[in-house]
C-alpha cells in the first residue's frame, strides 16, 4: 500500500475537483484522502481557490463593442481601395506568359512576313521589268551553252529544263543555272518568286498590299500584347 | 445552448461570413460580456481591456471566413481575444519570471506550513455564497497576473468563465493533458499567492486553526 501513503499531486487534486479523474484514479484518491489530513487540507484549499475565482463578479461593460455599421464599409473600402488597383494589375500581369510570348512571336512573324512581302512587292515590279530583257538574254545564254535547241520558244520551261524541281520555277531561272554571270540576282528572284508562288500571290502589287497588311497586323498585335503586359 | 439558439447562431455566422455586419453585431451583443471579462481578467485594466476587446471583435469579423462550422464559436472567439490579450501583455509588460512553471513544481510536495491560509469554513466552494469585497477582488486579480500567460488563460477560461476542459483546449489549441496541467499549476500558484497575502483575506476565508 505504498502508493496510498504518497500524497496526491496538485494535478490529481485539481482534476478531482473538476471530475476529470478516471474511476480507478478517483477510487485510489478517495481512499488516500480518507486517511490523509494533509491532502484533505490541500484539496480544500484548491477548492477554496476555485471558489474565489468563480465568485469574482463579471466586470461591468464599459461600452458596447458593436462594430460601427456605417464606418465599417468605409473601413472596408479604405482597406480595399489600395488593393483595388493591385488586383486588376496582377490580373494583367497575370496574362499567361506563354500566351503573351506566343502573341509576340506571331506578331513578329507577321511583321517580318509583311516586310518581306512589301519589299518583294516593290522590288518585284523592278524585277518584272527586268525580266523582259534579262530573260531573253539568259535564254540566249542558254542557247549559247547549247544545252537544248529552242530557237523561238524562249519561255518554254518544259522544254528547256531537265529538272523537275526547277520546273516549278519561272522560266528565267532555269537557264540561269547554266549561266555563270547572273547567278545572284536570279536566285534572289527565284526565292521570292517561289515564296510568293507558294502563297498563290504572283502580282507584285498584291504582294505589296498583303505585306503592308501583315506588317500592320504584326504591329497592332505587338502593341496589344505590350499594353496588356 | 439549446438547438434553436445554436441554429440561430449558425445563421448569424453564415451571414457574417458573407460580410453582413449587422448579423455579426448580434454575435457581438451575445458574446461581448464574455470576451471582455476574459480580456479584463487577463490584463487587469478596464480601458486596455476595452481596446483589446474591440480589436478582437474587429479581427474576428475580418477573419470569420476562417471559422469552421461545427466547432465552438465561443472558443474560437475567445482564442482571438486571449491571443490578443497575451500579445498586448508581452508587448507592454515585463513578464514575471518564466520560471514560474518550475516554481509551481514545489506544490507537488505538500509542505504542511503552506496549508494554513485559506479556510473551507462556510462556503465549501459554492460560488453563490461568496460575495467578494473590492480588496479581495483586487488581490485575486493581482494573483492572476502572477501566473504565466498560458496558466492565466487556462484558469480564466475554466474557473472564471466556466468553460469545459475541451473548450479550453479548443480555445488554446492545446491538448486536454496540457489544459489539465496548466489549470492545476495555475490554481496552485494562485493558492500560494493568496496564502502569502492571507492577511488581506476576509476572516471567513482564512483557515481557522493556525
Amino acid at each position: 500500500m505504498a502508493k496510498q501513503d504518497q500524497h496526491l499531486t496538485t494535478a490529481r487534486l485539481s482534476a478531482l475537483l473538476d471530475g476529470q479523474l478516471s474511476s480507478a484514479e478517483l477510487a485510489q484518491s478517495e481512499t488516500h484522502l480518507q486517511t490523509c489530513e494533509v491532502c484533505r487540507q490541500q484539496l480544500a484549499e484548491l477548492r477554496q481557490t476555485v471558489a474565489l475565482l468563480r465568485g469574482l463578479p463579471r466586470p461591468k461593460l464599459p461600452r458596447s463593442f458593436v462594430l460601427p455599421t456605417a464606418a465599417l464599409p468605409q473601413h472596408e473600402a479604405r482597406t480595399e481601395h489600395p488593393r483595388a488597383p493591385i488586383i486588376p494589375l496582377r490580373r494583367h500581369t497575370g496574362w499567361p506568359g506563354r500566351i503573351a510570348t506566343a502573341a509576340r512571336v506571331i506578331s513578329t512573324l507577321a511583321a517580318v512576313l509583311g516586310i518581306v512581302f512589301l519589299l518583294s512587292g516593290l522590288f518585284g515590279t523592278v524585277i518584272d521589268v527586268q525580266r523582259g530583257t534579262s530573260g531573253v538574254s539568259m535564254t540566249a545564254n542558254g542557247n549559247a551553252n547549247g544545252t537544248t535547241t529552242t530557237p523561238a520558244g524562249v519561255q518554254k520551261p518544259q522544254v528547256v529544263t531537265p529538272h523537275e524541281g526547277a520546273d516549278r520555277l519561272t522560266p528565267t531561272v532555269t537557264p540561269a543555272m547554266g549561266g555563270n554571270k547572273q547567278t545572284v540576282p536570279p536566285t534572289q528572284q527565284s526565292w521570292l518568286q517561289s515564296f510568293t508562288a507558294f502563297f498563290g500571290v504572283d502580282m507584285a502589287g498584291t504582294r505589296a498590299l498583303l505585306g503592308l497588311a501583315l506588317l500592320v497586323l504584326g504591329i497592332v498585335g505587338f502593341v496589344v500584347v505590350a499594353r496588356r503586359v | 445552448m439549446n438547438k434553436a439558439v445554436r441554429d440561430d447562431e449558425e445563421q448569424l455566422i453564415a451571414r457574417s461570413q458573407r460580410g453582413d455586419v449587422h448579423a455579426f453585431n448580434q454575435l457581438v451583443l451575445h458574446y461581448q460580456q464574455t470576451l471582455y471579462s476574459v480580456v479584463f481578467r487577463m490584463l487587469g485594466d478596464p480601458d486596455t481591456a476595452a481596446d483589446v476587446t474591440q480589436d478582437a471583435f474587429l479581427a474576428a469579423f475580418k477573419g470569420i471566413s476562417s471559422f469552421r462550422g461545427g466547432s465552438s464559436f465561443r472558443a474560437w472567439l475567445l482564442r482571438i481575444g486571449s491571443n490578443m490579450a497575451c500579445d498586448y501583455w508581452r508587448r507592454t509588460r515585463r513578464h514575471p519570471a518564466e520560471s514560474l512553471e518550475e516554481l509551481t513544481a514545489e506544490d507537488e510536495t505538500h509542505a504542511p506550513s503552506m496549508l494554513n491560509a485559506l479556510a473551507t469554513t462556510g462556503v465549501e466552494g459554492n460560488p453563490e455564497d461568496i460575495l467578494l469585497n473590492q480588496e479581495l477582488q483586487a488581490l485575486i486579480q493581482r494573483g492572476l497576473e502572477e501566473l504565466t500567460l498560458e496558466q492565466r488563460v487556462a484558469v480564466v477560461l475554466c474557473d472564471i468563465e466556466g468553460l469545459s476542459y475541451e473548450e479550453v483546449a479548443a480555445a488554446t489549441q492545446t491538448s486536454l493533458g496540457t489544459v489539465r496541467s496548466r489549470i492545476s499549476r495555475g490554481r496552485a500558484r494562485l493558492r500560494g499567492y493568496l496564502q502569502e497575502h492571507k492577511e488581506l483575506l476576509p476572516r471567513r476565508y482564512r483557515l481557522t486553526k493556525e
